[in-house]
């Protein structure tokens, strides 16, 4: 108890004296601008552009032809036919600034440039239009912006990256590509999911390749049926069905409840407690390969947590009889009739 | 084990399922590709004309247009066959693949070249595994600019599960489960004010099997398997003063409507008691439904700080009716003439959720954030149960009882957290969550015929620490990324002993790209948790729940040119579980012993796809996943349990791609799987093996609209 409380405190002054840095990183960061001396011509270039200084995007075209052609296949591209979005919306220059400067000078930092902006910086600017869309709102506040993943590490901007066309596997769809397109071109994201996600979460690759998996290789599941990936107020990214209950019941329809016997873990802790979500090489997803274990590992006689009661003396575990649990306990998710979870 | 087939109309169910599925996903594509092939003309992108273009790259700029649309499509459907060597039923249970006819993967875009005068802008419809295949889905996402989005999922799965591992192989399941969701969007790009509109379904249907405790036996039961789920959602976002706004208001409806009973007698697993049933019928269906209502806003203030928050308010409720009836004989031999349960009764969970997140940006390098949530929900459940059982000659014995049972969850929970840039290639980022999660149980059980209750209350409550560290380093700018995060928290009283409590973890990710062609990735984590507990009997023992993994991966990408591309990756999980349990044998009693789990996984895959000819491609991939465990030893000393359980699961595929035309592919391939475990499972006092070996030859034909030379 007392090595906890010294863990509480340290921990707690260690925030403190790290905030106070903070405090003062920030105030002098703001003094002085920026700490590291950056190119600042684009950001010049901005805040005096008048209406005079855009060009349109069909200037751009001569000396970026290949970004050209793959945003003008794009919604972004297209805003610009909107009246809502006449004042905002300039093709390119809408993320890059107004280009005369840049053109008549042919001078690179006279344009707003992202290659030596940070996925941050990268993410402010889109950001600026995306922000108040409700699964967008979060994400300054999400594991991947913490980890300083932004915008453009999972879409491109210009336009859905055209892969050349491959054969691949029968049972696990290829990437988009030109001739194969997929969802990729219509959220242009660089590559289509899972394959996306899969080349930063490698262990999540091997855990669908289990025996036991949910069908996300296979093309019938995607990470974002489950994950928000723009963030959210979950752990791990996750996303809430049916207005604020687990992702899982979605699909998972006979576990939602609420029972009259609700079993605990399940209640407080969720599906996780004992299953593998993505797959493991037990049957149904389970954490041990052998129910009895996920069950006496909580169900032991120890003072804590009184919430989880030990078994009868006659749940002799020497016995073949007595060691599967769930034949019995067969409604082990919740039950409305018994107790013990019999029926 | 052969699985009943329930009654005709569920069989015609499966089989209007697949045809509606098929139709589609299948029909709708075949239609549209031949249709508008028919008509398929060349035209010149509007767009093409302008000065300073280069001959190639007008040539480039030229598509096919049909009807004003530019269409990219391929559909693949071909056969498939089957040899099995080895157990079926844990082949099915992994793959389920059978031999027939089947559509493949397929895709078709179109995309209009001018939006005037259109009914949408661009249209897209994939799908895979239709007609025989297992696993099979359909997506279709049609746009319109400024007007509205629609997007759609269907999916498919024949679900299907026999393995002797779990229940003694008594609970099976051979259902089909068909999902789908519809979301539209009005004035999708609308700056101050968007309508949205959904539903989904959900439906679960087919045979199953599982098990019924009676009189201190165990009996088979066939089960009838019913689920079905219906959401209707509608919102707005509205945007005004800067200010975003999304409500959403949704309503789901959910039915279970089981059907367990028996064909015949039935003796019992239990060879102790004479028990035996006759018959057995039972019917439990439960209907249920939610309301739910969420409210998300969210302000940015430019440069100074950004505030998002949600509101999530649900209300379920359920109402059920449960009747059972049964005939045979008691433990002691006693003829059962009738034993009837019935009972009636409902469930609620009002759930609220309350969050608020808040960033403030200190400068345009630190930001220190704050999220604060909290959730509450309280289930309250109870019914009425009758009994009456009448036993041989006896008057009938009559019970009547009531219960009740109330849950109380609240969970406070606040991550405070900063972050720096310090430069373009390194940023780092600390933070702190505190969780406070109480819980109440409270009961009362009555027994209506002879008037006495008891009740009971408990009650939990958790708090846990947590520290968070991360940064992202790039040493060679773009090239290399090094992410680096770890959270180490501390809790008391954990609820359950699977959960966290002293923990921590942290993982470290590494992503080298030297050049466009190749790129490697390696990473690391590493996840600790131990939770102590006291025992009952003798709180001078501790008995300690202690959990270590770590997991290493690696993988590459190389992509020479473009007739080439590899990519290969390994990954290995090392988990050690050991808990300190108490377990009841039969001339010992209780005793404390231990349940250790064993996990030595090694994942790897290799994938060469190369095009030695222009008309020819070869794909060929290796697959395999390897559990080690704890070796040999299955069997530990007196009251240990080790759950290791060696196996391996391979799956080659190689396959040929031969193009016939410019719009034609001919396909032929083959995958293997081998599923092989290291030790037999025990049944009933034998043993099942469950490996497998599956041969998958197959042959396709792909066709291509829009195809590039």
């Amino acid at each position: 108890m007392i090595t906890r409380k010294l863990v509480k405190a340290t921990l707690l002054g260690l925030w403190a004296v790290i905030l106070a840095v903070w405090l003062v990183y920030g105030i002098q960061s703001r003094a002085v601008g920026t700490l590291v001396s950056e190119p600042e011509a684009p950001e010049a270039a901005e805040t005096s552009a008048n209406q005079d200084d855009y060009v349109g995007s069909e200037s751009c075209k001569a000396c970026h032809e290949d970004q050209f052609k793959g945003f003008s296949k794009t919604k972004h591209s297209q805003l610009a036919q909107l009246e809502d979005w006449k004042d905002k919306a300039t093709g390119c220059e809408s993320c890059h600034g107004p280009g005369r400067a840049h053109i008549e000078e042919a001078d690179p930092t006279k344009i707003i440039s992202f290659k030596d902006k940070s996925p941050k910086q990268i993410s402010e600017n889109c950001l600026s239009c995306h922000a108040g869309k409700e699964d967008h709102n979060q994400f300054r506040r999400s594991e991947h912006y913490r980890n300083n993943i932004g915008c453009t590490d999972c879409h491109s901007a210009h336009g859905a990256t055209n892969h050349p066309t491959q054969v691949g596997s029968i049972t696990y769809p290829a990437i988009d590509s030109e001739d194969n397109p997929g969802t990729a071109m219509t959220k242009m994201l660089k590559v289509s999911e899972p394959q996306l996600c899969l080349s930063c979460h490698q262990q999540a690759k091997a855990q669908f390749s289990q025996p036991f998996h949910h069908k996300v290789l296979e093309g019938q599941m995607n990470c974002s049926d489950c994950h928000n990936s723009h963030g959210g107020f979950e752990v791990k990214n996750a996303r809430l069905s049916v207005g604020a209950d687990a992702v899982c019941v979605k699909c998972h329809t006979d576990k939602q409840g609420p029972f009259v016997y609700e079993h605990l873990p399940i209640t407080v802790e969720g599906c996780a407690t004992c299953h593998n979500t993505h797959g493991s090489t037990n049957p149904k997803m389970l954490k041990r390969n052998q129910v009895r274990q996920l069950c006496l590992e909580c169900h032991t006689e120890i003072l804590q947590p009184d919430l989880a009661p030990g078994v009868p003396s006659f749940h002799r575990q020497d016995e073949a009889r007595t060691q599967n649990c769930t034949v019995c306990h067969v409604r082990i998710h919740g039950s409305n009739t018994h107790p013990a979870f019999f029926r | 084990m052969e699985m009943h087939t329930g009654d005709g109309t569920m069989k015609c169910y499966f089989r209007k399922s697949a045809i509606t599925g098929l139709v589609s996903a299948v029909g709708l594509m075949l239609i549209l590709c031949t249709g508008l092939s028919a008509q398929e003309v060349s035209s010149t992108s509007g767009s093409s004309g302008s000065g300073g273009s280069s001959s190639a790259a007008k040539q480039d700029d030229e598509v096919n247009l049909t009807g004003g649309y530019e269409i990219k499509s391929s559909i693949e459907f071909g056969v498939r066959f089957r040899s099995l060597d080895g157990n079926e039923d844990k082949y099915r249970s992994d793959l389920n693949y059978k031999a027939g006819a089947r559509l493949f993967n397929s895709s078709f875009f179109a995309t209009a070249e001018e939006s005037g005068g259109k009914p949408f802008d661009s249209i897209l419809i994939t799908s895979s595994g239709w007609g025989g295949d297992p696993n099979g889905y359909a997506r279709v996402n049609v746009e319109k600019l400024g007007w509205y989005k629609f997007d759609t999922m269907l999916r498919r799965f024949k679900y299907y599960n026999h393995l002797v591992n779990i229940a003694n192989g008594e609970h099976t399941q051979n259902t089909v489960h068909n999902m789908g969701d519809f979301n539209l969007t009005l004035l999708p790009q609308n700056r101050r004010v968007k309508f949205r509109a959904g539903f989904s379904y959900d439906d679960n249907e087919g045979p199953a099997h599982t098990t019924f405790d009676y009189q201190r036996d165990e009996f088979p039961i066939l089960n009838d398997y019913s689920t079905k789920a219906y959401d209707f959602r509608f919102g707005v976002d509205l945007s005004f003063g800067g200010f975003n706004f999304s409500v959403t208001e949704g309503y789901r409806d959910f039915k279970e409507n089981h059907r367990w009973f028996i064909n015949g007698f039935e003796p019992g697993e239990n060879p102790s008691p004479n028990s035996s049933l006759t018959s057995f019928e039972r019917m439990m269906p439960i209907d249920g439904s939610t309301w739910y209502h969420k409210l998300t806003g969210h302000k940015y203030w430019e440069g100074v700080a950004e505030v998002s928050g949600r509101f999530i308010y649900s209300d379920t409720k359920t109402d059920f009716t449960f009747s059972e009836m049964i005939t045979g004989l008691s433990s002691n031999g006693t003829p059962i003439v009738l034993d009837e349960y019935s009972a009636s009764g409902d469930s609620s969970k009002p759930n609220g959720n309350g969050d608020i997140g808040v960033t403030f940006f200190l400068g345009d390098k630190v930001e220190i954030s704050n999220t604060f949530g909290v959730t509450s929900y309280r289930i309250s459940g109870g019914n009425v149960l009758f009994n009456s059982i009448l036993l041989g000659m006896n008057p009938a014995s009559t019970s009547e009882d009531s219960v009740w049972r109330f849950t109380d969850y609240e969970r406070i929970m606040n991550t405070l957290e900063g972050s720096v840039d310090v430069n373009r290639f390194f940023n780092f980022y600390l933070g702190y969550r505190y969780t406070d999660r109480k819980v109440q149980l409270q009961g009362l059980d009555e027994d209506l015929q002879s008037p006495s209750s008891s009740s009971f209350f408990e009650e939990g409550e958790n708090t846990t620490n947590a520290f968070l560290a991360g940064f992202q380093a790039k040493p060679f700018g773009k090239k290399w990324r090094i992410n680096f995060d770890m959270e180490a928290g501390d809790g008391d009283n954990p609820f359950t002993r699977l959960s966290n409590n002293e923990y921590t973890q942290f993982r470290i990710k590494n992503h080298f790209a030297p050049t466009d062609d190749l790129s490697i990735s390696v990473s690391f984590e590493a996840k600790d948790n131990s939770n102590p507990g006291l025992s009952v009997s003798d709180p001078s023992d501790i008995l300690v729940a202690d959990v270590k993994s770590t997991s290493f991966g690696a993988a590459f990408s190389y992509m020479p040119n473009g007739n080439v591309t590899v990519n290969g990756g390994y990954n290995y999980t090392y988990l050690n579980a050991e808990t300190d349990i108490i377990i009841p044998t039969r001339n010992f009693g209780n005793g404390i012993g231990m349940s250790i789990y064993d996990l030595r996984n090694h994942y790897g895959y290799f994938d060469v796809w190369f095009r030695p000819h222009p008309k020819v491609s070869i794909f060929g991939a290796y697959r395999i996943s390897k559990d080690t465990g704890e070796g040999d030893e299955f069997i530990g000393p007196s009251r240990t349990i080790i759950g290791s359980y060696p196996l391996s699961f391979q799956s080659p595929e190689v396959r040929g791609t031969f193009r016939l035309f410019r719009n034609v592919d001919w396909n032929i391939g083959y995958q293997y799987y081998n599923y092989d475990e290291k030790f037999d499972v025990p049944l009933f006092g034998g043993f099942v093996s469950q490996d497998y070996r599956a041969h998958l030859p197959y042959t396709s034909v792909t066709i291509y609209l829009g195809r590039r030379d």
